[in-house]
């Protein structure tokens, strides 16, 4: 990557308005915002500053070399386990947490599915009551207050969707008409119909005309856990990062890791202190500095920032850094049809179905979710063949050869995905052994799903498989169903609230210990939503954005 | 033995999903090299860079069986054994030593106590040494291989002339119009984009 003409070079000891640690969903726009509102913003990213030229379809590489993860750079970065009877363990290949190393973060990887939450995400432990054993608490916003944000969202980075028959009060319509439905689309909406759901529109961030200077989506099939060539996904990297360079008062440096956030003797954060590209240590001095890693990297450099003063670790009186994890459980069923669907082209989803998304007490649990009919393994060879054939079938021989011929291009996936209820057995915490290869503590993830999430799986399994089955399918394969052990979307590890003994930040996404430290991604997350947390993050993001602005107009940063 | 070598032990145990992802692990040289080398090993034949002419006839035969060549290419044509044989060189370096040891097995299960024996075997004695395999549960890291060889780009040596790709229908390209399939195609008013083997 080339770095860009109007992108200044601030000196290490010259005190900048901001340091963003992150650049991806949260971090591009929170970066974009500050420094359209002319204040002075470096981005520190951990991974390299990847353009839409560098993005392939090579699956063996990016996916199986870990070219977007970070290849050899995770080894040791994370360990799993899931209680804390047990001895973590890291494994190789795919870690746990499957995010994206690369400037923009993991809005360049994900698949783009763009739901906003709904009013009673944010207050549903009042219309519910509490449901002891767990965290489950309200947020301390409301819908109705993100609701601009999430309106803004659609408009500056670009939205493809259409109005769908349970969708939360909207502004605004959609900036960008839907992207053209695939046959896993057609074959949703028929069995869904045949089976009395609502079926509607999936609204995805990717172009489905061309907007504001950038091209539509040429349908090249290479969505999910890949970048995109044409820059059509609404990605940090397409639509924010292009324009906080434009700013000319934003310096992203890439392959920056930080590692410590230095705190002075008032208590507040002064100094952000990162290792380079050479692996040299290096310091930032900002007035203020917010932390957008993710839901795993935030608690992570939290942690790692204890002190005397701060000895369970930075913005930690609460307890609450890297606790209440929620991944958001999942179900699927894989259906073959008679002819052929080629789910390998086009985006992932098209179709979607929230017509289980609030709580049913009749259905015995809590919990809600939504469907959506997609290729998921379909739409890369390589992913196909390991994940797509059931369980039981062997790996070789004539019987195989002939399935992986037939089902490639006549099958899809329904998705479930479903709540997870924060507990405070689910966490973050450091390694008390494993070490990255900068010698830091790895990111230790303790998690089982609650009894309810695994449940509302298995519940949204059951519709699609009769939704499959009433769409004709010729076969469905319900796949094995448990625990969550890999997750893309990490949220809960330092949420918001108003009592700083119950939260880690408060509703401006300041912490409560620290002034001058701010905390924005889906570690704020108070509930997880229904299973697409990224339209939040940047909601989040959009809105954080103009508080903290106007706090730092008001020198109260 | 640390935890890493434990895990990379414990997936030469396990067979077949997770194995594809646990391969994934080790982003090793720079890849234009390898990109050179799998362009000559198309060229000329090249001798292998890493496995001995005994492991690379055992690993041919086995994958051979993996994905059997008959009324359309299988493994060997689609040279899944030139991938390998790069891969166990670079990317999956790591995965040498490992994949040598259960080589060994399968040559043990063939009777035989060097390199060789399985590719030596006839195809019903090679059936049933992949049946033995398959349920001791050490056939997963061949198969998983196999997959990588037939699917990866051809840059890496395998799927020559694409025929990996053609096997299920996968048509490599770079942007395509609706319709997408048979089931979309009344929505866009259009015939259905379908592809080479739907009548297969």
């Amino acid at each position: 990557m080339k770095r860009p003409e109007n992108m200044p070079a601030f000196g290490l000891d010259k005190e900048v308005d901001f340091v963003i640690v992150g650049s991806g969903a949260a971090g591009g726009v929170l970066a974009k915002e500050l420094s359209q509102s002319g204040f002075q913003v470096v981005v520190l990213e951990q991974g390299q500053w990847r353009s839409e030229e560098d993005f392939t379809h090579d699956e063996f590489d990016v996916l199986f070399n870990g070219g977007l993860a970070g290849g050899e750079d995770q080894a040791g970065s994370q360990t799993f386990r899931q209680s804390d009877k047990e001895e973590a363990e890291e494994r190789d290949g795919f870690q746990p947490a499957w995010y994206a190393r690369t400037v923009g973060g993991s809005s360049v990887h994900f698949s783009a599915n763009f739901w906003r939450f709904r009013p009673l995400d944010f207050k549903e432990k009042t219309l519910l009551g509490p449901i002891s054993g767990t965290s489950f608490e309200d947020w301390p916003i409301s819908y109705e207050e993100l609701e601009p944000y999430y309106t803004k969202v659609d408009w500056e980075i670009g939205v493809s969707g259409a109005p769908g028959p349970f969708d939360p009060p909207r502004s605004k319509p959609y900036p960008l008409p839907p992207m053209p439905v695939k046959s896993s689309g057609v074959l949703f909406e028929k069995g869904a119909k045949k089976i009395g759901l609502n079926p509607q529109v999936a609204p995805v961030a990717i172009l489905s005309k061309p907007y504001r200077g950038r091209a539509s989506c040429v349908n090249c099939g290479f969505c999910m856990g890949f970048g995109c060539e044409t820059g059509a996904k609404s990605s940090s990297l397409s639509a924010m990062i292009p324009l906080a360079m434009a700013s000319g008062r934003c310096e992203l440096r890439s392959d920056c890791t930080v590692y410590r956030l230095q705190t002075n003797d008032k208590g507040r954060v002064d100094e952000v202190l990162y290792l380079d590209k050479d692996g040299k240590q290096r310091s930032q001095r900002a007035k203020a500095v917010i932390v957008s890693a993710n839901g795993l990297e935030t608690p992570r450099l939290l942690l790692m920032s204890e002190s005397p003063r701060f000895p369970q670790g930075l913005a930690n009186s609460s307890g609450l850094v890297g606790k209440n994890l929620m991944f958001n459980s999942h179900a699927a069923v894989n259906a073959t049809f008679e002819h052929q669907l080629n789910e390998y082209k086009g985006i992932q989803c098209t179709r979607i179905s929230h017509d289980f998304y609030e709580t049913d007490p009749r259905r015995g649990f809590y919990g809600g979710g939504g469907l959506d009919g997609r290729p998921l393994f379909l739409a890369m060879p390589i992913f196909y063949s390991q994940l797509f054939p059931p369980s039981d079938m062997p790996r070789w021989g004539q019987d195989f050869k002939e399935y992986l011929a037939d089902s490639f291009t006549r099958s899809m996936t329904v998705v479930g995905a479903t709540t997870s209820l924060a507990m405070e057995s689910n966490n973050v915490t450091l390694d008390p052994t494993v070490r990255d290869r900068y010698g830091l503590p790895a990111a230790r993830m303790t998690y089982l799903d609650h009894d309810d999430d695994l449940a509302m799986g298995r519940f949204l399994q059951g519709k699609a498989v009769d939704m499959m089955e009433a769409a004709g399918a010729r076969k469905v394969v319900a796949k094995e169903t448990g625990p969550t052990t890999v997750s893309a979307h990490l949220m809960g590890t330092c949420r918001m609230g108003n009592d700083p003994a119950t939260s880690v930040v408060d509703r401006y996404h300041r912490s409560h210990d620290v002034p001058n430290l701010f905390i924005c991604d889906g570690s704020s997350f108070v509930t997880s939503g229904r299973g697409q947390p990224t339209m939040t993050i940047q909601a989040l993001a959009f809105r954080a954005a103009d508080h903290i602005a106007e706090f730092a107009r008001r020198n109260e940063i | 033995m640390n935890k890493r070598q434990q895990s990379r032990r414990q997936f030469l145990k396990d067979s077949s999903a997770a194995m594809g992802l646990t391969l994934a692990g080790i982003h090793l040289p720079s890849l234009l090299p390898l990109g050179e080398a799998a362009a000559k090993a198309r060229d000329t034949q090249a001798a292998m860079q890493v496995l001995t002419a005994e492991e690379a006839a055992d690993i041919e035969a086995i994958t051979s069986m993996v994905i059997p060549s008959g009324k359309t290419p299988g493994a060997r044509d689609a040279g899944v054994v030139y991938f390998i044989d790069l891969a166990l060189g670079a990317q999956l370096a790591s995965l040498l030593a490992p994949v040598r040891r259960q080589l060994s097995e399968m040559n043990a299960l063939a009777g035989s106590d060097s390199a060789g024996g399985f590719a030596r075997l006839d195809e019903t004695a090679r059936i049933a040494v992949m049946e033995k395999a398959d349920s001791a549960g050490f056939l997963g890291v061949f198969s998983t291989l196999t997959m990588f060889g037939m699917f990866s780009m051809p840059s890496y040596a395998g799927n020559r002339d694409h025929v990996g790709w053609d096997m299920i229908g996968f048509d490599h390209r770079h942007a395509w119009m609706p319709p997408f399939g048979y089931y979309d195609a009344e929505e866009h008013g259009k015939q259905s984009g379908g592809s080479s083997n739907e009548a297969s």
